[in-house]
């Protein structure tokens, strides 16, 4: 089977060192789909209920997600979208042609151990739903470490199956969660109409009213911090700012026909991050009314509780077909770094570091923080991208100086990243700003930084040249 | 022809799973049924839409 396997992933083109041709790109079908299936993920079961722990209004929730979405499509249309299709080629080997071999190589690190933390709270999710018939005691908001011996043996059950899934069936995977997708949709949406009855909502226009009384009521509840319009709209842009401003999806859309497709982020947005946050809320407002403020923090229950069996194995399947790929893609980061190793082995080490991480309930907890560090950690890298595709040659500079320098490690590039985390670090060590809103002046950092340090690179090696 | 007719007949069955999915909380929401049969509908939906749209999948490949 093994070998069947690898058979088939040899005779799979996936264009890693060139453009992808005319007749392999895709219509807008396939990246609506696409969009509006990743971005309905198991982790939407926790982020719309940490936004009611951190105590945001009910206005500030519905018009703040409306204006961060759409910062977030407009990003993948006008920031990631005209590169990808002028390019047409992977993120990691336009980060080659300007970083340099190595460089590329400590992105991928960093970015796999991402993945790994990424897909450990998907699993954890998960945990939480497959606990249910065990008995399973579900951790609470303060809990960080494992809570029983129980949670780890569930972790670990779930952990290895979704790494063996993701070191022989990837394929098969990938399909049963298109299949998915629509379902996993309304199930948020049917579960969330459900409950609303026992919060005291009747008829639509019960509504509002009764959204800003018991479900967003702007309660912080203890220990948390309090969310307000500004967190949720940088929140909510920022969530895939990997993805946009830090254009790891220039290697998804390189495959689009035209720049324009980059709009169909929005399905992604407004189903995922928009109806499947308010609903995944509701849902943990109904809890909380029932249990009297518990400080229990189980999305599987909860589901389980709106929806029966369906609520349930909703919440396994949402994490665990979202938790499957990133495996995957995390082993395929890994791998190029140890090119010598087989694949299969690298994504069972990546999976063990995968399901050690999903033990500690902290990265459930804490997801709304860990989020944010991930774009974070790799907007830079996208920063370089765009200062190099739009303002080098404007500047009369060498376009993927790596490439043309002929150099393993682009020196102005590892500073920029350095010096633009270093004072990311420094705004929220010395000016108290919180992570959510450090990517947006840490772009404009990244950008000056690059435009300095790439100029002040390629002067120095011309003069050298010369002389 | 025979296999189009199947396909057809699994699409309806999954576009049925889907409506199991989505109406049965509506009706629980106008009061129309109880609670415990909107979960039971809703976990007949899933199978139903699984079932159905693996089929799909499986005739696909064939």
């Amino acid at each position: 089977m093994f070998q069947k396997f690898q058979k088939r992933l040899d005779e799979v083109s996936e264009f890693e060192r060139e453009p992808v041709p005319r007749k392999k790109q895709k219509g807008l079908r396939s990246f609506l789909g696409m969009y509006a299936g990743e971005h309905t993920a198991g982790t939407e079961f926790v982020i719309g209920p940490l936004f009611v722990v951190h105590g945001v209004t009910a206005f500030d929730l519905v018009i703040g997600l409306l204006i961060g979405n759409l910062l977030a499509v407009l990003s993948w249309a006008f920031i990631v979208a005209p590169i990808a299709v002028k390019e047409r080629i992977t993120l990691y080997y336009k980060l080659e042609k300007i970083c340099g071999k190595r460089l590329a190589g400590i992105y991928n690190l960093v970015n796999a151990l991402m993945f790994c933390f990424l897909a450990g709270s998907m699993i954890a999710v998960a945990a939480t739903a497959v606990g249910i018939p065990f008995g399973l005691p579900m951790p609470t908001l303060n809990d960080w470490l494992p809570t029983s011996i129980m949670w780890i043996v569930i972790v670990f059950a779930i952990g290895a199956i979704t790494t063996l899934v993701a070191m022989l069936g990837y394929e098969q995977v990938s399909r049963f969660a298109n299949i998915a997708a629509p379902w996993l949709i309304l199930v948020f949406i049917g579960a969330a109409v459900a409950v609303l009855p026992e919060l005291g909502v009747n008829k639509l226009g019960d509504f509002w009213p009764i959204a800003q009384e018991r479900i967003w009521t702007g309660q912080v509840m203890e220990g948390q911090s309090k969310f307000t319009i500004w967190h949720i709209i940088f929140f909510s842009w920022f969530a895939n700012m990997a993805m946009h401003i830090g254009m790891a999806d220039l290697s998804i859309l390189r495959y689009a026909k035209k720049w324009q497709y980059g709009f169909s982020s929005a399905a992604g947005m407004y189903v995922g991050h928009y109806i499947a946050w308010l609903a995944s809320g509701i849902l943990y407002a109904v809890f909380l009314h029932q249990s009297q403020q518990s400080l229990q923090f189980a999305p599987g229950p909860i589901a389980y509780y709106a929806a029966g069996a369906a609520g349930a194995i909703c919440v396994i399947i949402a994490g665990w077909t979202t938790a499957n790929p990133t495996i995957y893609r995390a082993g395929l980061a890994v791998q190029s770094l140890f090119p010598k190793f087989k694949t299969w082995k690298i994504t069972l080490i990546v999976g063990l570091v995968t399901t050690l991480a999903a033990c500690f309930p902290a990265l459930v907890m804490k997801l709304l923080e860990f989020v944010a560090l991930y774009g974070l950690l790799l907007m830079p890298m996208g920063a370089i991208i765009f200062v190099d595709f739009h303002l080098f040659p404007k500047l009369r500079l060498s376009q993927n100086w790596a490439e043309r320098s002929g150099i393993i490690f682009n020196r102005a590039a590892g500073w920029t990243w350095l010096l633009t985390l270093a004072l990311c670090l420094a705004m929220s060590y010395f000016l108290g700003w919180e992570i959510y809103f450090l990517g947006l002046p840490g772009w404009f950092v990244a950008v000056l930084f690059y435009i300095l340090f790439g100029t002040w690179i390629q002067n120095k090696h011309k003069t050298a040249l010369a002389s | 022809m025979k296999n189009k007719n199947i396909n057809s007949i699994l699409w309806l069955l999954a576009g049925l799973g889907l409506l199991l999915t989505i109406l049965p909380p509506i009706l629980v929401f106008t009061r129309s049924i109880e609670f415990s049969l909107h979960t039971t509908l809703m976990t007949v939906g899933m199978f139903v839409w699984f079932g159905a749209r693996i089929g799909i999948q499986a005739m696909d490949n064939r």
